[in-house]
């Protein structure tokens, strides 16, 4: 058996298919790939599939995690697995868990999950930056707020401890509650990754950590040696191999 | 932005696609997101299907089709008709797909405080940019949701007011077999099978580009199966409607449904495009057969869709799994209107079951016909047991059941409810029908009988036992022997449905649930189903007034129906109340469905008699006037004697 993680990213209109039904997207997408999941006991077995904290319908994702127990994984099944997801889904990383039972390793996917970061921007209030930072400075003193700052131009990156209790819409709620915005359709929001936290080698500040060696960095490392077994390293580990 | 440059298409994922790393922007400038952030289950318009086909690119020749579901996203998507239209359009040379299901209401209100037009699903065209926009009709229900879409859409809802730039509005399905309530919002109907229609349909209207609107439509008037509303006039004379081609028509009269001879040979897709976001049928469907030869006389959909033509087994059993592996769907459905009628059922379950069980996918029957040999196929399928089982026993009464014939005899109720409480299951359900013809006291009773049989032979196997029963009003249909009865009135309707549930609550003690339909849209139905055009203002007046979803108890209002009615001066109970004679002008007697007027004009009268009627088929195929031929007129070869086709 192999416990794998994947991230994934969720863009577009895809942002609407609600926490609820992001299991059958993974598991039919790995079914039309052939991937060979594990099931659970029970008189309807289905695919074994655990998801990160929950994210709010209509907030797009850069980077969630998800993990899932396989026979066997191989580059050629994620790449194909990857190619058989539903328009606006997109693996981002993956890796192997190893571990043993009740070792730091093992533990589950949510209590890997210690902080989210999130772009938020007002829609309709182009110059909303420093309405926005009045805000969530107000929210960082109370403790609501781990660390914000200027992502760029026109949103605000802000990082949320625990979520799995503290979703974006908490954001929307407090912002509603102040007046700053009606609503939903006011508000633009989105998860850029949940994960560990970390600290920018750049700016010493606080950052999150994705949870599986992301695609792409560089680090000299493939998704086969992070997939296939022996020489994997320990997934969603040290700092420096999160990077 | 965490962005990361994109090199190469990887070759193993060493790099996200591109999609996953574009800049936040790409959501921030979506017009529709504060819309769809703002309404119930925006699941519904997300798209993100899998297996949707990239637009063709804009040519002179291609035919921009969008097909309409004038529904929620959940209903229309579970509906197999689009997933066959959708890749068939594809297919074509000079054809192109999309698709648009009715915005929610709430999501309406919006798009108009915005001025968003209506666009498609996938490509998000506006629908005024088509070049076709086509309807399926399965419900009257959903008639005023038509106009709904057309308006948002930008389209002039009247046929008559669209110009040159306006796409043709196409409507199909069932409901094209009695038109008239919504012929003049819809330029041409697509009487029968769209898998034989719409390729001529398609390379006619490929042909003709450039020309005007009024060209087009005398071309498409050509096609055998195509009605034109426009071409063809219609008076009102006392003795019913009267029909005929309007002058320099050349379109014949009446309108012969279409239908492909072989259903190995005609089109099905290889694929299927999977929803993520949670249907009301999430599944593979696929159909065994089409048609029914049961004969049940209230049935429209078993008179309709005649003759009965079956899938050979081996490449229908090939086509499943191969279906199964492309899209990945953990559960199939056996479509059709009496699964276990087809021929080749035990062996395609036996052949199918094991491979299926392997992939960890469910087989599931959704109609079972009330006998020993159903019952005990359906229990072979381990996942079938899972659920409840679902009966439909129609009638009460043995001489109600055989006044509507219904070969279902008190013998196969107990039979098939004892096996199937013997053979594990715990929860049953029932569907009757109330306020069909000849129905009295005792009619009633028999359900309240039956149901309460039912549960004791439950309770004699079984510990735990659930009976649902469910009742809904009887709405006589065209092309039906009952086209020409009476409808209940709504008064008479809810009477009857509470007689029902006092008596199952008395017998019952809380352990039977009954449901049954709101009387009041079942007499709007009755309307619609036998209108004729003078509804259509009618229909009209009532959207304006906000019909919307009628077929939703949360939004219809009979109140509003009811005024749209006086307003136009329209007696709605005309055209349920009264029998009519045998000899009025129908509405849709200008629409051959394939049965003849004659076949049904007998089947009634043996109706009267409780005469049974014998399913005409044999080994599985039209007997085509074989000895069990009831001459119903479907079917493919006329006889000597001329007599099966007149």
């Amino acid at each position: 058996m192999l416990r794998i993680r994947l991230t994934y990213a969720k863009r577009g209109r895809a942002c609407f298919i609600p926490h609820i039904a992001i299991p059958s997207v993974f598991s039919r997408s790995g079914n039309r790939a052939g991937i060979s999941f594990q099931l659970s006991e029970g008189f309807s077995p289905r695919p074994r599939i655990s998801l990160g904290p929950e994210l709010p319908v209509g907030v797009p994702a850069l980077s969630e995690p998800l993990e899932v127990r396989l026979d066997s994984f191989s580059a050629e099944d994620l790449l194909a697995w990857d190619r058989a997801l539903p328009p606006g889904f997109f693996f981002t990383g993956a890796c192997r868990v190893n571990g043993e039972p009740g070792s730091a390793e093992a533990r589950s996917l949510n209590k890997w999950c210690e902080v989210s970061s999130c772009l938020l921007a007002l829609r309709r209030e182009p110059s909303g930056i420093p309405l926005l930072e009045s805000f969530l400075r107000e929210l960082k003193d109370r403790g609501e707020v781990l660390f914000f700052e200027p992502a760029d131009s026109w949103s605000v990156r802000c990082i949320l401890e625990n979520p799995a209790q503290r979703s974006p819409g908490v954001l929307v709620k407090e912002l509603q509650k102040r007046g700053i915005i009606e609503g939903w359709p006011d508000i633009f929001l989105l998860r850029e990754v949940v994960g560990r936290l970390g600290v920018s080698e750049e700016t010493g500040a606080p950052c999150v950590l994705p949870l599986t060696p992301p695609f792409a960095t560089g680090t000299g490392r493939d998704a086969e040696e992070d997939v296939s077994g022996e020489r994997t390293p320990v997934a969603g580990c040290s700092s420096s191999e999160c990077r | 932005m965490r962005c990361r440059k994109n090199k190469a298409a990887p070759e193993s994922l060493s790099v996200p696609r591109e999609g996953a790393v574009q800049s936040a922007l790409f959501e921030f400038n979506d017009g529709m997101w504060p819309l769809l952030s703002n309404v119930k289950r925006s699941s519904r318009y997300a798209g993100c299907e899998y297996g949707i086909i990239p637009p063709k690119e804009d040519g002179g020749s291609v035919v921009r089709f969008c097909l309409a579901f004038p529904d929620v996203y959940e209903i229309g998507m579970s509906y197999l008709g689009f997933q066959i239209l959708y890749f068939l359009l594809k297919g074509l040379p000079c054809g192109d797909a999309d698709r648009v299901y009715c915005p929610w209401t709430d999501l309406e209100e919006q798009m108009r405080a915005q001025g968003t037009p209506l666009a498609s699903l996938e490509s998000g065209r506006p629908l005024r940019d088509f070049d076709v926009l086509g309807f399926t009709l399965q419900y009257e229900l959903s008639y005023s949701n038509i106009l709904t879409m057309l308006d948002l859409g930008e389209i002039p809802l009247l046929a008559a007011d669209r110009g040159e730039s306006d796409p043709l509005v196409a409507a199909g399905g069932v409901g094209a077999l009695a038109p008239e309530p919504i012929a003049p919002f819809i330029d041409f109907f697509c009487v029968g099978e769209g898998e034989e229609l719409l390729p001529e349909v398609i390379a006619r209207l490929s042909e003709t580009k450039g020309l005007s609107r009024s060209e087009k439509l005398r071309a498409l008037s050509e096609i055998e199966g195509v009605y034109v509303p426009s071409l063809v006039e219609c008076d009102f004379c006392v003795d019913g409607v009267r029909f005929r081609s309007a002058e320099g028509s050349r379109s014949a009269l009446p309108v012969r449904r279409r239908i492909v001879d072989s259903l190995d040979d005609a089109f099905f897709p290889e694929t299927l495009l999977v929803p993520s976001g949670g249907i009301v049928h999430d599944r593979v469907a696929v159909e065994l057969f089409r048609g029914c030869t049961r004969g049940c006389r209230f049935c429209q959909a078993g008179m309709v869709t005649r003759p009965v033509r079956e899938r050979s087994v081996r490449p229908l059993a090939e086509r499943i799994v191969s279906l199964v592996e492309k899209t990945g769907w953990e559960e199939v459905g056996l479509l059709s209107l009496a699964s276990c009628d087809y021929s080749g059922i035990a062996g395609l379950v036996r052949e199918l079951s094991p491979v299926l069980a392997a992939k960890n996918v469910k087989l599931s029957l959704p109609s079972l016909r009330m006998d020993a040999f159903s019952v005990n196929l359906a229990a072979e399928m381990e996942s079938m047991r899972r659920g409840g089982i679902t009966f439909a026993p129609e009638a009460g009464t043995q001489r109600l059941r055989d006044v509507i014939n219904k070969g279902v005899s008190d013998e196969d109720f107990e039979t098939s409810l004892r096996t199937a409480f013997s053979k594990g299951w715990d929860r049953v359900k029932l569907y009757f029908m109330m306020g069909l013809p000849t129905e009295t006291e005792e009619d009633l009773e028999g359900i309240v009988r039956l149901t309460e049989r039912a549960y004791s032979i439950g309770k004699g196997i079984k510990k735990r036992v659930q009976v649902a029963v469910s009742v809904a009003g009887f709405v006589p249909k065209p092309h039906t022997p009952f086209q020409w009865e009476a409808q209940l009135p709504v008064d008479e309707l809810r009477r009857r449905g509470r007689y029902v549930k006092n008596r199952l609550n008395e017998v019952g003690r809380g352990k039977i649930s009954l449901k049954y339909h709101e009387p009041e849209q079942t007499f709007l139905e009755g309307v619609f189903a036998r209108g004729d055009r003078r509804l259509a203002p009618v229909l009209l007046a009532a959207w304006r007034k906000g019909a919307r979803f009628d077929g939703w108890t949360e939004t219809f209002s009979f109140s509003r129906w009811m005024e749209a009615f006086e307003e136009a001066g329209i007696d709605p109970h005309w055209y349920v109340a009264r029998e009519r004679s045998l000899e009025e002008g129908l509405p849709w007697d200008h629409i051959s469905a394939g049965v003849s007027k004659e076949f049904l004009r007998r089947e009634r009268l043996r109706s009267r008699e409780g005469a049974l009627s014998p399913d005409c088929r044999e080994d599985g195929v039209c007997s085509v006037c074989g000895a069990a031929c009831l001459a119903c007129g479907a079917c493919f070869s006329p006889v000597e004697g001329g007599d099966v086709r007149a």
